[in-house]
């Protein structure tokens, strides 16, 4: 479907909050969506889809639910309409809330950001408030982003400083635009803190309805590694300056920002899910209430996937397959070198990346160097997208290798399917393969569990796996059980049902 | 068209430009000649600077093409030597971010245990904080940005060390740091297989052979392979480095390199043969030192270790091997 037939409506049950997945991008999150609206035909949803620039998005990935009436677009940084230049003093007591809201920044207190700021009135209007034109343009804003600068910032450019503030900070007015003008819903839900969140947040206190937060992996800590790694962020600190220990004061400026806008969420939201008991104990060392957390695992249509297993030849076939987008958090490097030890052991192996590529096509074309360079790029496939129907019966084993999970589905669905699982030890993922609790871990172990980062260990366990039937065996009837009682979609339902009830009352 | 073409054909168009000024037409026939000249030598010096702008700038070439076409227009004759003023500055100054030829890796900035935690630490401070699960994250987050600020083996393996962590941020965060010290190199190695395909010189061949020798060593030397990915990288340096030399790339360091090889192949017949080699070809007797005693340790020939570490009284003072020759110059 072409961006200009969305569906558009006049109301919705449920608002969707989106940044970066469902519709335009295709992936485990975005899955879940689809299958979260497709499971609640009842529902009317809507959807606020926010994504960077429009050039990174192609087009719709999904063939929309018929339940999904509402669909809106926005780009951060593309649709950045500049108010007209125009010289303004600011408004004295909107500047003074700012200045507030800094204060919690730097000592955040229990009783939550200054009552103003949570409403996007506030980012809206010149009077009482800091419109975007007074953020941009107001003498008080230039004075004030002076002060901090002279007050806090350890970084020597205050160019650097003044750019980043104003680019950290636009969205937010952006989003308030959004709050503004949003029709309304019943209800709205996130599935992300950061900036799907915080437009979360504002609408929670703008409409009175209700948030709910369903978080699959952590924003917050996914953003902290990309400022860590990001060689765009600048440091200005000559070698005297430096320390080596300490990331530069722009990265922990950023990363700030983001923990802010995650607080500001997990504030808001009167329900928060986790996938699992990992992500619950980090919601809560970042700010979340406890009694706010509840865990729903997510869960598949296992019927769909049974039937294959049946389909599956008597010799394990000799092929791993990675199912997942050809991007740096999924470690396809890893893969590929542990392809590499594999080939040496069993020279008919072969090793699949069943994926799109296009999302970081630097980082594919470095897959495919690297599958050259270690002399097996006839052994390693890029095969693009495939059904998984069509996959599961032509493989031996899943390989995932990537350095952060949240509760992956293809690993329940290749379970489903009866192929067993080689993961890294992420997420939710040693208990996809080992279970949780005695009744779970009886259950048996569904494949291989290793560190991120160690192809040895994956070439390892697959080998184990591949040349002993009976161990492959085993391993695929574990999957079979464990996703027949623990993760089926009607178990995932039946908990979300409750949640938008109470949501919806 | 190559860039000198472009160059003499800018130059001639600028020069018969000039030459229209001074000519007999009227004054609009000569303004036009001029304007025509000057338009096509311009065009072909912001041609001519854009081709040789280093491409390791991710910039938009079009913008730059544009932005060298205005100076050389609109600036005559000073706009075109500020250009390539700016394409010398370019070029010879602004290439740091290029990577050097492997010759050995930095050592890690803090060798040394420090009781200053806050103004960085050693290896076994990091060590000893990265293992301290016990210890607040922001503690061993320095520890690790400190680690990953240096190289090396040692680096690498603490790095490696680290992506096991119980903590996801500290292991993300190590592997992140240990991805970008393997990418660096893995990139060399692409491009240098790349440059192997349209080679058809021996003197290139060896040349992109020797690179591709240096490059796999250099990840088994930086500890960022281990086990079977180890043998493989060592096996490939072997094969690029006698490739190398089938193509008449013989020098000093290739067969240094050549020694070091197989002494981790353990094939010591041929370590010793290597380092021959490297003495024939006019190799320094004392970068070959460690190689000789290492050899001779592994034939349990301590004597000989003690003569090769004391031939030399520099070699007490040299990194790394310094304290190895004091060790044994104390015995």
């Amino acid at each position: 479907m072409s961006s200009g037939k969305l569906p558009k409506a006049a109301q919705v049950d449920v608002m969707l909050l989106l940044e970066g997945t469902f519709p335009y991008v295709s992936g485990g999150v975005s899955s879940w969506v689809n299958q979260i609206i497709r499971g609640f035909p009842e529902l009317d949803f809507g959807a606020v889809f926010i994504g960077s620039k429009a050039g990174e998005y192609g087009e719709i990935k999904y063939e929309l639910p018929p339940n999904l009436k509402h669909l809106q677009v926005h780009y951060l940084h593309d649709e950045h309409t500049t108010p007209p230049v125009e010289p303004c003093k600011g408004d004295k007591a909107g500047f003074e809330i700012l200045q507030r809201l800094h204060g919690w920044f730097a000592n955040p207190h229990p009783d939550g950001l200054p009552a103003e700021l949570k409403q996007a009135s506030f980012y809206l209007h010149n009077k009482g408030g800091v419109d975007y034109a007074q953020f941009l343009y107001a003498d008080r804003s230039w004075e004030y982003i002076c002060s901090l600068y002279t007050q806090r910032c350890k970084d020597p450019s205050f160019v650097d400083y003044f750019w980043t503030v104003r680019n950290m900070h636009s969205p937010i007015w952006q989003l308030a635009a959004i709050a503004g003008s949003l029709i309304p819903a019943r209800a709205y839900h996130t599935v992300s803190t950061g900036y799907a969140g915080f437009l979360g947040g504002l609408l929670h206190h703008h409409t009175g309805r209700p948030l709910l937060l369903s978080e699959h992996g952590i924003y917050t800590k996914e953003r902290r590694i990309d400022i860590f790694n990001n060689e765009w962020i600048q440091d200005n600190r000559n070698a005297l300056q430096r320390d080596l220990t300490e990331i530069s004061y722009f990265r922990d400026l950023w990363i700030r920002f983001f923990e802010t806008l995650g607080r500001f969420c997990y504030d808001a939201a009167g329900q928060i899910v986790s996938l699992y008991d990992g992500v619950r104990q980090r919601q809560i060392s970042d700010g979340a209430l406890p009694e706010k957390i509840s865990v729903v695992p997510n869960g598949i249509d296992v019927a769909r996937f049974a039937p294959l297993r049946s389909t599956r030849p008597a010799e394990t076939p000799k092929v791993l397959a990675l199912l997942g987008r050809v991007v740096p958090i999924k470690d396809i490097k890893t893969y590929i070198r542990a392809v590499r030890i594999l080939v040496s052991h069993i020279p008919d192996l072969e090793g699949w990346v069943v994926g799109p590529d296009g999302e970081d096509p630097e980082y594919a074309a470095e897959c495919r160097a690297l599958a050259q360079s270690l002399e097996i790029a006839d052994r390693v496939r890029f095969t693009g997208f495939m059904n998984p129907v069509d996959l599961f019966p032509r493989i031996g084993l899943l390989v995932l290798s990537s350095i952060s999970e949240g509760l992956p589905l293809v690993a329940l669905e290749g379970f489903a399917a009866g192929v067993p699982l080689v993961s890294t030890d992420v997420g939710s993922c040693r208990q996809l393969v080992e279970g949780v609790g005695d009744e779970d871990r009886a259950l048996g172990v569904a494949g291989g569990i290793v560190p991120i980062n160690n192809p040895q260990a994956i070439a390892g366990i697959c080998r184990l796996l591949l040349q002993d039937q009976e161990a492959w065996n085993k391993a695929s009837q574990a999957g079979i059980n464990r996703v027949e009682t623990l993760y089926t979609q009607q178990q995932m339902f039946a908990r979300y049902r409750a949640l938008y009830q109470e949501a919806l009352r | 068209m190559s860039a000198l073409k472009l160059l003499v054909y800018g130059l001639l168009s600028e020069q018969s430009a000039l030459l229209a000024i001074f000519g007999p037409q009227p004054d609009w026939q000569r303004v036009l000649l001029f304007l025509t000249g000057h338009l096509i030598a311009s065009a072909l010096f912001s041609l001519l600077t854009t081709i040789s702008f280093p491409t390791c700038y991710d910039i938009n070439r079009k913008g730059l093409s544009g932005l060298f076409f205005c100076f050389n227009f609109f600036v005559p004759g000073f706009g075109a030597m500020g250009t390539l003023l700016i394409l010398l500055y370019f070029r010879k100054f602004m290439t740091s971010g290029e990577r050097a030829e492997f010759s050995n890796v930095p050592l890690p900035p803090f060798r040394s245990e420090s009781s200053a935690l806050g103004a960085g630490m050693g290896e076994g401070g990091a060590w000893s904080r990265l293992r301290t699960v016990g210890l607040p994250r922001e503690q061993r987050l320095k520890a690790l940005l400190s680690v990953g600020a240096g190289g090396g083996g040692n680096a690498s393996r603490l790095l490696q060390h680290a992506t096991g962590d119980s903590d996801d941020e500290i292991r993300l965060l190590a592997f992140n740091l240990c991805e970008r010290q393997e990418q660096k190199i893995q990139q060399a190695i692409s491009t240098a297989l790349e440059a192997l395909k349209t080679a058809d010189s021996p003197t290139l061949k060896a040349s992109v052979c020797r690179n591709l020798a240096f490059s796999y060593w250099e990840m088994v030397y930086s500890a960022l392979a281990q086990d079977d990915l180890r043998n493989f990288f060592v096996e490939q340096a072997a094969k690029y480095a006698e490739q190398s030399r089938k193509y008449g790339g013989e020098d000093p360091s290739l067969h240094i390199l050549m020694t070091r090889i197989y002494l981790q192949k353990r094939d010591y017949a041929m370590a010793e043969a290597a380092i021959q080699s490297a003495l024939a070809a006019g190799a320094d007797p004392l970068k070959v030192v460690p190689y000789q005693a290492e050899l001779a340790f592994n034939a349990r020939d301590f004597k000989t270790v003690h003569r090769l570490m004391m031939q030399d009284a520099t070699i007490r003072f040299r990194p790394c091997i310094g304290q190895v020759a004091q060790f044994w110059g104390a015995r």
